[in-house]
């Protein structure tokens, strides 16, 4: 039983239930009360009432205070003393109530603050964030598995190794158990092999059904509670699902970036004069929209579509690709088709759908002349204006079989000629400032 | 004004568990009042002059709008801060409760750690 509050007692007594209740039963009885707390302070009652005859009132083997009454005070005591028992009892209903409120919330909260989220490192920041909101401890950490080791991955590496053996210590003790644990004598506890100087921690396993992902820490000097066991317990079993889908789209979205590094890869192979070409329209491709301030969706889109805006020269003929010498007409034309064989084979996918406009719209010109839809101006997609400033500038400053490349001056020089006939002039714009931005070291720009 | 809050709510669940959230703050000197239906929130009202009212939308009797207007329009009673009790997701509750005079809103099931906070910053506590 937990220590009386003696502010429990003025609650009690504050409620009508009770104050009307002992008032009518002390007029029944046809006496006056007063009721004092344990400094002698007036509760209740006659303020003015002799302290003649007092009975204490007790609760849980402690004098809480005292009645007064010239007659029938130990009726009136016992009465009271009855009524404090069952409000106690409501009370610590109250609380766990107020707790299970708290927990509501804190799942409510974890829901807003990392269920849509999809990003493995702010997963973590939140569910560590929202450990130490609603634990009273010093540090939260999130250890990861893998390969055989528990890696941290979230929290502070200052007061806890970063990295355990999955079966050593004690957070690779609570892994392999897969149950959640106190430890309020870290030091103490048999798997402890030094690994933490936190004097105690509460250790509970990040697992979904079918998969082990880790183990989620409260840190500090403790001592932590049963209550604070099944706070962690909930965040972790509820975060687990979270990371493990966060972990799942990381993965897919790795898959897929492979994937089309594959495509992109398998033209370059087909086509050596353009070795590098690819990655350089991509590097000026995303420095252009860095500078026109696009969102990072539309620039991860737009990066996409320029890796491989030239997909579609798969489909055209080894001898007119590699063709040394000018092209005839017939080959241009071919040769020309390669945007359109591009948007079909990106069609393929749903995936791939949000790029197939840049590549299509690649080599269309600003003034309506380039090809092979002869649309104009703001009509051509924003993506496929950028690649075409890019693909253009790539192409003039780099060897060709039957050419030099331009050097770099006058390249720029022959791209603002195009502002507005063949480019899109802020576009161009963008370009020469993003060029010119020390931010583009040897012209480039690091990769995401 | 006086140093107290009244909680009204016609069910006592709700009552109890806002009592036992507040309760702490009555080793700051802060009395905590309770009323189940809004004629008896008006009565409790004028006659502890409270800095905080916590009050429930849906009552019986006379309802938390209704409780709300008649404070403002009460000259006796200016100043006094009210914040309405909700159910989560009734935006309409919320703008009306605001038209009424509340000074704010908090959805139920509500966040003690909000409540709490609310309270004490009415009152100029730190935790």
């Amino acid at each position: 039983m937990s220590p009386f509050n003696p502010r429990t007692f003025k609650q009690i007594l504050r409620h009508e239930i009770v104050s009307n209740s002992l008032a009518q039963l002390a007029q029944q009885l046809g006496t006056a009360y007063l009721i004092i707390d344990e400094q002698g302070k007036s509760l209740a009652g006659d303020e003015h009432l002799a302290d003649e005859n007092r009975v204490a009132i007790g609760y849980g083997g402690n004098t809480i205070g005292w009645l007064i009454a010239p007659q029938h005070a130990t009726v009136l005591a016992t009465a009271l003393e009855g009524m404090i028992a069952l409000e106690i009892e409501k009370k610590a209903v109250a609380a766990d109530g107020v707790q299970m409120y708290r927990e509501i919330n804190m799942l409510f909260h974890l829901h807003e603050s990392v269920e849509a989220n999809l990003n493995l490192n702010e997963v973590c920041n939140s569910l560590i964030g929202e450990v130490c909101r609603l634990i009273n401890c010093e540090a939260s950490l999130i250890f990861l598995a893998e390969s055989n080791q528990l890696q941290l991955a979230a929290g502070s590496p200052l007061r806890h190794r970063a990295m355990q053996a999955v079966d050593a210590g004690i957070i690779g003790h609570i892994y392999t158990s897969g149950v959640a644990d106190i430890f309020n004598q870290v030091a103490r506890a048999p798997c402890f092999d030094g690994e933490t100087d936190y004097p105690a921690m509460i250790c509970a396993p990040l697992k979904t059904s079918d998969n082990r992902i880790g183990i989620l820490v409260a840190a500090g000097n403790g001592p932590f509670s049963a209550n604070d066991l099944k706070l962690l317990t909930t965040l972790a079993s509820h975060g687990a699902i979270v990371l493990r889908n966060a972990q799942l789209y990381t993965e897919l979205h790795d898959m897929f970036q492979s994937t089309v590094s594959v495509l992109a890869e398998t033209i370059e192979k087909r086509d050596p004069y353009t070795a590098g070409h690819t990655q350089r329209v991509t590097d000026y491709s995303v420095m252009i929209a860095l500078h026109l301030g696009l969102p990072l969706t539309d620039i991860s889109n737009l990066r996409l579509s320029a890796i491989l805006h030239d997909v579609g020269k798969i489909g055209v003929r080894d001898h007119i690709l590699l063709k040394s010498t000018p092209l005839e007409p017939d080959e241009v034309e071919k040769m020309k088709q390669h945007t359109e064989h591009g948007a079909d084979i990106l069609n393929c996918s749903q995936l791939l759908h949000s790029i197939v406009d840049g590549v299509r719209y690649h080599h269309e010109r600003f003034d309506g002349q380039g090809y092979n839809h002869g649309i104009s101006g703001l009509e051509i997609p924003l993506h496929a204006r950028i690649i075409a400033v890019a693909d253009a500038f790539d192409a003039m400053t780099t060897d060709r079989p039957y050419r030099r490349g331009m050097d770099f001056p006058t390249a720029i020089g022959e791209i603002k000629k195009g502002a507005g006939s063949q480019f899109d002039p802020a576009i161009v714009a963008a370009f020469l400032v993003a060029l010119d931005s020390p931010a583009s070291p040897n012209h480039k720009i690091n990769q995401e | 004004m006086n140093n107290c809050i009244v909680i009204v709510d016609d069910e006592t669940h709700i009552r109890i568990l806002l009592e036992e959230t507040l309760e702490e703050l009555e080793d700051d000197g802060i009395e905590i009042y309770l009323a189940s239906n809004g004629e008896q929130a008006l009565e409790v009202i004028r006659r502890q002059q409270p800095k905080l009212v916590f009050l429930d939308v849906m009552m019986p009797i006379l309802n938390g709008y209704d409780v709300c207007e008649q404070v403002r329009a009460d000259p006796a009673l200016a100043g006094i801060e009210i914040i309405m009790l909700t159910a989560k997701g009734q935006d309409q509750d919320r703008q009306r409760g605001i038209a009424a005079g509340a000074n704010d809103y908090i959805t139920k099931p509500f966040d003690p750690d909000v409540i709490l906070a609310r309270a004490r910053s009415v009152f100029g506590l730190t935790e």
